[in-house]
C-alpha cells in the first residue's frame, strides 16, 4: 500500500512541476518573443529602451531562465502567484475569491447533479428496458447532447428574465415584475448564505444538466454490472430486500468508481463552468481567466492555468489513493 | 466536452475489441442492423453529411440567397431582421421583385438567410471535427502505440504526459493561443487537435498493452519478428475497433469544441457560418430576445448532431460488446 | 492600461448601454431642467432636492473593461471619466447642462481665469471653500504639484503631451529635468505660462486628469482608488473599490456646495462584470438603476418598440465619431485614389445599422463630430455606395487588383465584428478582399497604436477629449509625427503641417473657421479615413432614476445631477 501511495505522490509531483513549466514557459519566454514582454508591460507603453531594461533589472527579468523559473517556483510555494499590473494587486488576492466562487458552483452543482442521477441509473440498472429505463437514458442521451452555452443563456432568458416580464416561455401567465430567479449575480456564502444559494440555483441547474446526463448513464451500466454479479444474486437468495442490496452492496461497490469519476469531472468541469459563468456573471476562475486573456493580464492568465490544473490533479490524485484504499480488487490492477 | 470524454478511461477495463475474434464483427454488423435507435442515428448523420456536401449549395441555389450575402432589405429601418418565412420584396435593393425572396428561417442581423447558413454550418462543423479528429488521432496512434509496445519508462512518460495535458483548463488554453496565434481555419483545426490526442492515445495504449499479452503477438517476437512487424501488422489493426467507437465521441467533442472556441470568437474567422458563431452573434449582442429563430436555429443543429453522434456511439459499443447489452 | 494613450475609446462599446437617466436637473444656478431629446417626458414629481441634501442608493452595471485605471492623473476611458466628473472639481470644469450646453466653462475650485493680451499668460484665483474630502484646503501649490504629477513620464498619463506648450514643458515630459517653470504660483493664484498661444487652454484645465491631489502624492501610478478615498474634491468620494467587481461612492460632505450645486445621491454602486443585455434585463425588471455601457442593436429594437418604456429611454449626442482608418503608408492605401474609392463604396447607413441603426446614430463625412462648434457638415462621399464612382477611382488609381488586405478591429463588442462584415462585403465588388481579424479590445488596440505594425484598416470609434477640433484633428491626424500612437492612419502629408500648428494657436471665430476648413480640406484632397457615423447615446433606465443629464464633454453620465425620485 505504501508504495502505491508514494508511487502516485511520485507521479503527482512530476505532474506538477511539468506544469508549472509549462505554463511558466508559455507565458514568460514565449510572450517575449510575440512582442509583449512582461518587462516591458510593467515599465509602461512609453518606457525607452533604457527604462525597460532598468525594469528587467529590477524584477530579475533577465537573469538565466532557469534561475527566473526557480525564483518563480519558490514564490509559488509560498503562494505568491505574482502581481498583475493590469489590477495593480497580488494574482493571489484576484485568484482566492474567484476559486471560491466556481466552487461554490461546481460542487453544488455537482451535489445535484448526483442527486439526480443516482436514482434515475440504479433504477434502469435495477430494470433494464423497462419503461421507466428508457426513459431514463432517453433523457440522458437528449441531455448529453445539448451544448452548454446554449442552454445557459436559454434558461438566463426562460427563467431569469421573461418572469419579470410576467411570461412564462412566451405565455403572458404572471404578473409584470415577478421574480422567481434573479437573472445575474454573485452573492458570496459569507456575506448571505440565503441569497448565496438563491443567485446560484440557475447556474446550478444549468451546469447539472449535461453532468446528469452522463452520470445517469454510467450508474446505469454500473448498477447493472453489480447486480450481475454473483454476489448480489447470493444476497437475494438469502432474502435481502432490492432496497437493501442496493444500498450495502451495490452502493460500496460502485462508490469508488463513481468518486474517481466525479474527481475528474469536477476537475475539468472547468470548461463548461465558464460558459455560465459568464452568463450568470459569476466572478469566477472561468470568468477571471476569460478576462484577463482579453487584457493580456499575463500572471492572472498563468495564475489560473495553473491553478485550474493543480486543483486537476490534486483532485485526481486524492481520488485515485483513496479508490485504492475502498477498493482493494483493484488495489493491485491499477498497480502502475 | 467532459464526462463523456471521461468514460473512455473507465471503459478501459472491459475488454471491448482488444484481440476479438473475426466473428464479433460480423455479429456486430448484424446487431447493428437489427438496432433502431442506429438506424435512426445512422440516418441522422446521413442526413448531416448529405445537408453538409449539398444541403447548402441546393438552398443557396432555391432561394437566391448566398451563405455570405447581406441583403440590407432583410432589415427594417430599425434594424428588425426578417422572420420566419417572411419575404422582401426588394432583395436587391431598388428592383421590385413580385414575387418577393423569401427566408425560410428568416435572417440575421446583417441580413443574411438562416437556413441556407446553418446548412453551410454544417460543413464547417463536420470539417473542422474530423481533420482535427484525425489529426489528433495520428498523434494519439503514434503515442500510443510507442507507449503500449515499449512499456518501461517509455510508457510511463507517455501516460503523465498525457495525465498531465489532461489536467490542464483546455477550453482557456485554447483561447489563450488563439489570440496570440490569429484566427483561421487551420489555426482552429490544429488547437483542437492539440487539445484532442490524449483521448486517442489512451485507448491505443490499453488496446495495445491488452493485445501485447496475447500468445501470437509472443509467438511472432519469438520467432524474431521485427518490431515494426509487430506493431503495424499484429498491434494497428486490433486499434481500430475502439477507436471507431471513441471515433464518433471524439469528433462528437470536437464539434462542440469547435462550436465554443467559435463562440467566444477565436474560431472560424467571420464571415464564414459556423454554428458556434451564429450562437454567439445571436446571444452575445441579445438578438435571440426579439427573434428566438437566430438562436435556435443554430442551437438545434447542434442538439441533432450531437444527438445523432451520442446514438451511433452508443449503439457501436453495444453491438461490439460480446454478449450483447 | 490604455492601448492608445492620446485618444479616449470605448473599451466596451456597441454591447450595452447603461439605462439614461430619465431628466435633465440644471445643477449649477438652479435654471430650470429641460428634457435631451428623444423620448423623455420631463416629470417634475418630487423634484430634485435642496443643495447639499443626498439621499437614496443608486445600483448600476459596469462591463468589466471599463476602469482602466482609477489613479486620478492617469485615468483615460470615458467610463472613468465619468467617475472623475463625480469624485474631482478640476480648476474650471463643465457645466452640469444637457447637450451643447454642457461644454461650456464655468468656475471649478477656481473662477475663470484672466488671459493675458498676448494668449501666453492664464492666471486662475483659487475659490473659498476648495478643500479635499478630508477637509483640507485645497492649495495652489497641491494644484501645481497635480500638473507636474499627470506629466510625470512615471506615471504614464495619456494626456501630459496637451500641455507641451508650457514653458519648460518638453523637457519635464521627456524626464530631462524634474521642475516646470511654466506653472507659478501666489498665495491664491496659480499661473500657466506658455510659449505660444493656445486656442484651447482652457478645455485643458477641465481635463479629469488634472484631478487635484495633494502635494507629496508619491510620483508613480497608485490604481487602488486610494486618492478618490481621502482626496476627492468633487460632490462624490470613493468609499470602496474592489477591482473587477465593484465600486461604491458616497456623498462628500466636505464638498463645498458653494462652488457648484451637485450631488443629490447618498450612493452610488457599481457591479463590475455585468454584460450589457443582462443589465438591461434587470433594469427593465426593476433590480437595477442604469449601467455605463452601450446597449446592443437588439436591446434597442426591443426598448423602442415597447410604448410603455419611452419615459426610461434617453438619447444624447456624443463627441464621438467611428470611422474607418485606412494606413497611408501600406499599398494600397498610400494611394490618394483608392482611398476615396473606399470613401464611396461603403455603405454608411448599412455600417450604422449594424450599430443600432437612425436611433442610435447619424452618418456623416466629417472628421469632426456634429454638435461641436467647429462642425461645419459637408457631403463629399455618398450615405450608401456609388460604385460607379468608385470604380473609377480604382481606375485611375493604377493598383492592380484583387487586393487582399486585413481589417481589425475590437471583438469584444458584437456591433464591430458585424460592422467590419459590411465592410467587407462593400469592397469585394472593388476587387478588395478583406479579411477581418477581430481580437479583445486590449489586444487590438496595442497593434493598430504601433506604428511598426503596419496595420492596414480598422474600424475604431473616438471620442474627443474636450469639445474641439484640435482633439481630434490635431491629436489623430498630426502630419508632422505620423508614427504617433494615436495617428492611426499614419497621416503624414507635410503639406498640412503648416495648417494644423497655426490651427492652434488661434482663438474664438478664427479658430472655429480653422478647424472646419481643415475638416473639409482633408477629406476633399487627401481622405486618410472614411468616416462613417457619429454615434448617439441611447440609454436606458430605471423609472426611479431622475435627473439625468449626458455630459458631453465627459462623454459619461453626468452622476452629479442624479437623485432618486420619489
Amino acid at each position: 500500500m505504501r508504495t502505491v501511495i508514494l508511487k502516485r505522490l511520485g507521479g503527482a509531483l512530476i505532474q506538477v512541476i511539468a506544469i508549472t513549466v509549462f505554463a511558466w514557459l508559455l507565458f514568460y519566454v514565449i510572450s517575449k518573443f510575440t512582442g509583449a514582454n512582461p518587462a516591458q508591460r510593467i515599465a509602461g507603453k512609453s518606457a525607452t529602451a533604457q527604462e525597460i531594461a532598468e525594469v528587467a533589472r529590477i524584477y530579475g527579468l533577465n537573469k538565466p531562465y532557469w534561475q527566473q523559473y526557480l525564483i518563480f517556483m519558490d514564490h509559488l510555494i509560498h503562494g505568491n502567484f505574482g502581481f498583475s499590473y493590469v489590477q495593480m494587486r497580488p494574482v493571489s488576492q484576484i485568484l482566492w475569491p474567484a476559486t471560491r466562487a466556481t466552487a461554490s458552483l461546481v460542487l453544488g452543482a455537482a451535489v445535484i447533479w448526483l442527486c439526480i442521477a443516482a436514482p434515475i441509473g440504479a433504477y434502469g440498472g435495477m430494470h433494464p428496458r423497462s419503461a421507466g429505463d428508457v426513459t431514463g437514458r432517453a433523457i440522458a442521451i437528449l441531455g448529453m447532447s445539448i451544448p452548454v452555452f446554449w442552454l445557459a443563456p436559454m434558461i438566463s432568458y426562460f427563467f431569469g428574465y421573461e418572469p419579470t416580464q410576467g411570461k412564462i416561455l412566451g405565455l403572458p401567465i404572471l404578473h409584470q415584475g415577478t421574480t422567481i430567479f434573479p437573472i445575474v449575480g454573485y452573492v458570496d456564502f459569507g456575506q448571505n448564505p440565503v441569497q448565496w444559494a438563491y443567485h446560484l440555483i440557475l447556474p446550478w441547474i444549468t451546469l447539472a444538466i449535461g453532468f446528469a446526463a452522463v452520470y445517469i448513464r454510467f450508474i446505469r451500466t454500473l448498477t447493472a454490472e453489480q447486480l450481475a454479479e454473483d454476489y448480489t444474486r447470493t444476497a437475494k437468495a438469502k432474502g435481502a430486500s432490492t432496497a437493501r442490496v442496493l444500498l450495502r452492496h451495490v452502493g460500496r461497490n460502485i462508490a469508488p468508481t463513481v468518486t474517481v469519476l466525479l474527481g475528474a469531472d469536477v476537475a475539468t468541469a472547468l470548461t463548461g463552468v465558464f460558459f455560465v459563468e459568464t452568463v450568470f456573471a459569476i466572478p469566477g476562475l472561468g470568468y477571471t481567466g476569460l478576462s484577463a486573456i482579453e487584457n493580456l493580464d499575463y500572471p492572472v492568465i498563468t495564475g489560473v492555468i495553473i491553478l485550474c490544473a493543480l486543483i486537476a490533479v490534486l483532485l485526481n490524485t486524492i481520488v485515485d489513493l483513496l479508490h485504492a484504499a475502498l477498493d482493494p480488487r483493484l488495489r493491485r490492477i491499477t498497480g502502475q | 466536452m467532459t464526462s463523456s470524454m471521461q468514460s473512455i478511461d473507465l471503459d478501459q477495463g472491459s475488454p471491448q475489441g482488444s484481440g476479438q475474434p473475426a466473428g464479433l464483427r460480423a455479429t456486430a454488423l448484424r446487431r447493428l442492423r437489427r438496432d433502431p435507435v442506429a438506424i435512426f442515428a445512422f440516418s441522422l448523420l446521413v442526413l448531416l453529411v448529405l445537408a453538409a456536401l449539398f444541403g447548402g449549395p441546393l438552398a443557396a441555389h432555391l432561394t437566391g440567397h448566398g451563405p455570405n450575402q447581406q441583403f440590407p432589405n432583410a432589415l427594417a429601418s430599425d434594424s428588425q431582421p426578417l422572420g420566419v418565412m417572411q419575404r422582401t420584396y426588394y432583395p436587391n435593393g431598388t428592383v421590385h421583385n413580385p414575387h418577393g425572396s423569401l427566408f425560410i428561417l428568416g435572417a440575421d442581423e446583417l441580413g443574411r438567410d438562416v437556413l441556407v447558413r446553418v446548412l453551410y454550418g454544417a460543413r464547417i462543423s463536420l470539417l473542422v471535427a474530423t481533420s482535427a479528429t484525425a489529426i489528433a488521432v495520428v498523434i494519439g496512434i503514434t503515442l500510443g502505440l510507442l507507449a503500449g509496445y515499449l512499456g518501461g519508462w517509455v510508457d510511463a512518460v507517455v501516460n503523465r504526459m498525457t495525465e498531465t495535458a489532461m489536467a490542464f483548463p483546455n477550453l482557456l488554453l485554447a483561447v489563450g493561443l488563439a489570440v496570440v496565434v490569429g484566427p483561421g481555419l487551420l489555426n482552429v483545426v490544429i488547437i483542437i487537435a492539440l487539445f484532442t490526442w490524449y483521448y486517442p492515445a489512451r485507448i491505443v495504449r490499453g488496446t495495445t498493452i491488452a493485445t501485447k499479452q496475447m500468445t501470437y503477438v509472443a509467438a511472432a517476437r519469438t520467432v524474431g519478428a521485427r518490431p515494426r512487424r509487430i506493431l503495424l501488422v499484429h498491434l494497428l489493426p486490433q486499434v481500430w475497433g475502439p477507436l471507431l467507437v471513441y471515433a464518433t465521441s471524439i469528433i462528437a467533442n470536437n464539434i462542440i469544441f469547435e462550436a465554443g472556441l467559435s463562440y467566444l470568437g477565436v474560431g472560424v474567422p467571420p464571415p464564414t457560418a459556423s454554428w458556434g458563431q451564429m450562437l454567439s452573434d445571436a446571444v452575445t449582442s441579445g438578438m435571440y430576445q426579439t427573434d428566438i429563430t437566430l438562436a435556435l436555429a443554430p442551437g438545434l443543429a447542434l442538439v441533432l448532431t450531437m444527438l445523432a453522434f451520442n446514438l451511433l456511439g452508443d449503439s457501436l459499443r453495444d453491438a461490439l460488446t460480446p454478449g450483447g447489452r | 492600461m490604455t492601448a492608445l494613450k492620446a485618444r479616449r475609446h470605448w473599451a466596451k462599446a456597441g454591447v450595452a448601454l447603461t439605462a439614461a437617466i430619465p431628466l435633465l436637473i440644471a445643477a449649477c444656478g438652479g435654471s430650470s431642467g429641460s428634457s435631451s431629446g428623444g423620448s423623455s417626458n420631463s416629470s417634475t414629481n418630487s423634484g430634485p432636492p435642496k443643495a447639499g441634501v443626498a439621499t437614496g442608493t443608486l445600483t448600476a452595471a459596469m462591463s468589466s473593461g471599463a476602469i482602466d485605471t482609477m489613479d486620478p492623473n492617469a485615468w483615460y476611458f470615458a467610463v472613468t471619466w465619468g467617475l472623475a466628473n463625480g469624485l474631482c472639481t478640476t480648476l474650471i470644469r463643465y457645466a452640469d447642462q444637457p447637450g451643447t450646453a454642457g461644454t461650456e466653462l464655468v468656475p471649478g475650485i477656481a473662477s475663470m481665469p484672466t488671459v493675458s493680451s498676448n494668449g501666453l499668460t492664464y492666471t486662475y484665483t483659487l475659490r473659498p471653500g476648495a478643500r479635499f474630502s478630508d477637509g483640507q484646503p485645497i492649495t495652489p501649490a497641491d494644484v501645481k504639484y497635480t500638473y507636474e504629477r499627470l506629466m510625470a513620464p512615471a506615471v504614464d498619463s495619456g494626456t501630459g503631451y496637451y500641455f507641451l506648450g508650457l514653458v519648460g514643458a518638453p523637457n519635464y515630459l521627456a524626464g530631462k529635468s524634474t521642475s516646470l517653470p511654466g506653472i507659478t504660483t501666489t498665495s491664491n493664484t496659480i499661473t500657466f505660462h506658455l510659449t505660444a498661444p493656445d486656442g484651447a487652454f482652457l478645455y485643458k484645465t477641465a481635463l479629469p486628469t488634472t484631478c487635484p491631489v495633494p502635494t507629496g502624492t508619491p510620483m508613480k501610478p497608485i490604481t487602488d482608488g486610494s486618492l478618490e478615498e481621502k482626496y476627492a474634491s468633487g460632490p462624490f468620494k470613493l468609499q470602496s473599490y474592489a477591482p473587477g467587481r465593484q465600486i461604491v461612492m458616497v456623498f462628500n460632505k466636505n464638498y463645498d456646495q458653494s462652488l457648484g450645486v451637485r450631488g443629490h445621491v447618498a450612493k452610488i454602486v457599481f457591479s463590475i462584470g455585468v454584460q450589457s443585455t443582462q443589465a438591461q434585463e434587470e433594469i427593465q425588471a426593476g433590480q437595477l438603476d442604469f449601467q455605463t455601457s452601450n446597449l446592443a442593436t437588439a436591446d434597442i429594437l426591443k426598448i423602442s418598440h415597447d410604448p410603455a418604456l419611452a419615459s426610461q429611454v434617453h438619447t444624447s449626442p456624443r463627441p464621438s465619431i467611428t470611422y474607418l482608418f485606412l494606413n497611408n503608408e501600406v499599398p494600397p492605401f498610400n494611394n490618394v485614389d483608392v482611398r476615396k474609392a473606399i470613401n464611396y463604396a461603403i455603405n454608411r447607413t448599412e455600417i450604422l445599422q449594424q450599430w443600432g441603426g437612425p436611433l442610435a446614430g447619424s452618418v456623416t463625412n466629417n472628421i469632426i463630430p456634429a454638435g461641436q462648434l467647429d462642425y461645419k457638415p459637408f457631403s463629399i462621399y455618398p450615405d450608401t455606395p456609388n460604385l460607379a464612382e468608385a470604380k473609377k477611382y480604382m481606375a485611375e488609381s493604377g493598383v492592380k487588383t484583387p487586393i487582399n488586405t486585413v481589417l481589425r478591429t475590437q471583438n469584444d463588442a458584437p456591433g464591430f465584428m458585424n460592422m467590419a462584415q459590411v465592410i467587407q462585403a462593400n469592397l469585394k465588388p472593388l476587387g478588395i478582399n478583406v479579411q477581418v481579424v477581430g481580437s479583445p479590445n486590449s489586444v487590438n488596440g496595442s497593434y493598430i497604436g504601433n506604428y511598426k505594425a503596419r496595420v492596414p484598416m480598422g474600424i475604431e470609434p473616438w471620442s474627443l477629449d474636450f469639445p474641439d477640433g484640435e482633439a481630434i484633428i490635431n491629436t489623430g491626424f498630426d502630419p508632422a509625427t505620423p508614427n504617433a500612437i494615436p495617428n492611426l492612419t499614419r497621416f503624414g502629408d507635410k503639406a498640412f503641417i503648416a495648417p494644423f500648428n497655426k490651427a492652434i494657436t488661434l482663438q474664438g471665430t478664427a479658430r472655429v473657421q480653422a478647424y472646419q476648413q481643415l475638416d473639409y480640406e482633408l477629406m476633399a484632397q487627401q481622405a486618410p479615413v472614411a468616416p462613417i457615423f457619429n454615434p448617439r447615446w441611447y440609454d436606458f433606465v430605471s423609472a426611479r432614476l431622475g435627473g439625468y443629464v449626458y455630459s458631453e464633454a465627459m462623454d459619461a453620465i453626468n452622476y452629479n445631477t442624479l437623485y432618486v425620485k420619489g
